[in-house]
């Protein structure tokens, strides 16, 4: 299958020809990793393997590991198993946590959910207009009560990198438990859980290259959280139910290569990025770039352009039908306004016309960079095919709308 | 995702353009959406010779100027102001929940086309 023309990396990505084959060969291996025979020993070893070539990957040690079913469950459990191993579910006193408010919705939505059933109070920390979460407005948001802090290591829609060192390390003084979600980080950036500081990292295999249906959670020597799945025993009791071992194996084999290639694919990375976005300067009248002004702080595989009075879902759908140029968008059109617009855009105090401009774009380590030009000129021919639709409806009323 | 017949209509959007010897317009928007939809008639003897359109809007809002137009092309206005309710909820094919707000601006364009005509006589 052709990659040609897929920018939307950052919702997932391909497996690579390493973890495919790692996955084709460990599916014989159906042995239960957990068994005291023989026959399951080919299966604990690649498991074994599988979560050195992981921790490598994380800058951890291999008994700071537990699989998960991907991103969404590392962050249940983390913030669920922490408050539950704290008491907090059944303190008179509520417990307090601080989260950022440009979370995925697997933080979110359990933040909310443990709002509601359990009396969690939960403190949303805004980030600038950047897109930025600041140290200082983590730290205004604390109380006396606080038990847990969560933000994430790099932003899905806008690719932010957020200041998770600095952070890690004000919030160990304060004895705070801190969670990241790493899940648009591992794999694609240079990372150290043990430098970083961070008490809980979440991951998913198949946001660097591994297979969907597997990911984990580092959780740091030390740290206790409650089990999310009772079980079997499993991962040393922390998550019951066998292990899925063929998509670890392959994850494994992804990371390994993530691991291997990191210095020269970020390089590079960064490169594409400074060409793509001259490209897209040169090609494209109106258009802008949202996120930080400087570019260090920035995912270099993820752009976020907005393009002044475009409504982006149009262009997406032309890209898309016309050009087999998929994106992904800053709003879906809806009949329900605030259903529809991206929570990460208005945190960040964008306009509704210019979230309904924004289009993400984001790449990876299979992209050409002929690709990038071809996507540039798309994108011109289709705000031409656009304009031919819509050039006689008045500016000011569509953004007044 | 979008059916055949809104994909065909936004790829190819034959009535996209201004009509210079349009003599009735109609105009409807989305208030939440913000999608606004501008159609321009030539009716002469209660005939429609043409209809252009312009948009503003989704994939789908700009396939449904061009569906509405499509449809009352050519056609003597008698017969497209009585267009079965069941005949104009099929024109847009079969669309996902938040896409119904296009069904809703393709009713409220015969609508609008019907109020006009009316003022007119």
């Amino acid at each position: 299958m052709s990659l040609q023309g897929y920018f939307d990396y950052n919702a997932t990505t391909p497996m690579c020809p390493e973890a495919i084959e790692a996955l084709e060969g460990a599916l014989a291996d159906f042995g239960n990793p957990s068994g005291k025979y023989t026959r399951a020993n080919a299966s604990r070893e690649k498991l074994g393997i599988a979560r050195q070539q992981v921790a490598q990957l994380l800058g951890c040690d291999c008994d700071e590991l537990v699989f998960t079913s991907g991103g969404t469950e590392a962050n249940n459990w983390a913030i669920k198993g922490l408050l539950s191993a704290l008491g907090a579910f059944k303190s008179e006193a509520p417990a307090h946590m601080v989260i950022s408010s440009i979370e995925h919705s697997s933080v979110l939505e359990i933040a909310k959910y443990l709002e509601r059933a359990f009396g969690i109070e939960v403190s949303l920390v805004q980030p600038d207009s950047q897109g930025l979460v600041q140290v200082q407005s983590v730290l205004a948001a604390l109380r006396p009560t606080t038990r847990l802090v969560c933000v994430m290591m790099v932003n899905n829609e806008v690719g932010v990198i957020q200041p998770v060192h600095e952070l890690s390390a004000l919030l160990r003084t304060r004895g705070i438990h801190f969670h990241v979600d790493g899940v648009q980080a591992v794999g694609k950036i240079p990372l150290n859980a043990h430098e970083l500081g961070v008490d809980t990292l979440a991951f998913a295999g198949h946001k660097f290259y591994g297979p969907k249906g597997v990911g984990g959670l580092f959780i740091r020597r030390g740290v206790d959280l409650d089990p999310l799945l009772h079980g079997g025993g499993q991962e040393k009791g922390l998550r019951g139910g066998t292990e899925a071992v063929a998509l670890i194996v392959a994850m494994g084999a992804a990371a390994q290569v993530a691991f291997s290639t990191m210095t020269e694919s970020t390089a590079h990375a960064i490169r594409l990025n400074r060409a793509f976005r001259q490209m897209l300067e040169k090609d494209i009248p109106g258009i802008s770039f949202n996120g930080p002004r400087d570019l260090a702080m920035q995912m270099p595989y993820t752009l976020s352009v907005c393009i002044d009075g475009v409504r982006a879902e149009a262009l997406a759908a032309i890209l898309d039908q016309m050009h087999g140029i998929q994106v992904s968008l800053g709003s879906a059109c809806s009949n329900n306004k605030t259903a529809s617009l991206s929570h990460v855009l208005v945190a960040m105090g964008m306009s509704e016309a210019a979230i309904k401009a924004t289009l993400r774009i984001s790449f990876g380590r299979f992209t050409q960079e002929s690709e990038f030009q071809s996507a540039s000129l798309a994108i011109a021919q289709s705000l031409r095919s656009l304009q031919r639709i819509s050039h006689s409806i008045d500016h000011a009323q569509q953004s007044a709308a | 995702m979008f059916n055949e017949i809104i994909v065909k209509n936004f790829t190819e959007p034959t009535f996209a353009s201004e009509l210079d010897e349009a003599n009735t317009s109609i105009e409807i928007g989305n208030p939440v959406c913000g999608d606004r939809i501008r159609v321009q008639l030539s009716i002469e003897e209660g005939y429609i010779k043409s209809a252009r359109y312009q948009a503003w809007g989704c994939a789908t809002s700009l396939a449904t100027g061009n569906v509405f137009c499509g449809c009352v092309n050519n056609k003597p206005l008698g017969e497209v102001l009585g267009t079965p309710t069941q005949d104009i909820e099929a024109l847009l094919g079969e669309l996902e929940p938040a896409q119904h707000h296009c069904l809703d601006m393709l009713k409220a364009m015969f609508e609008k086309l019907r109020q006009a005509h009316a003022l007119q006589h």
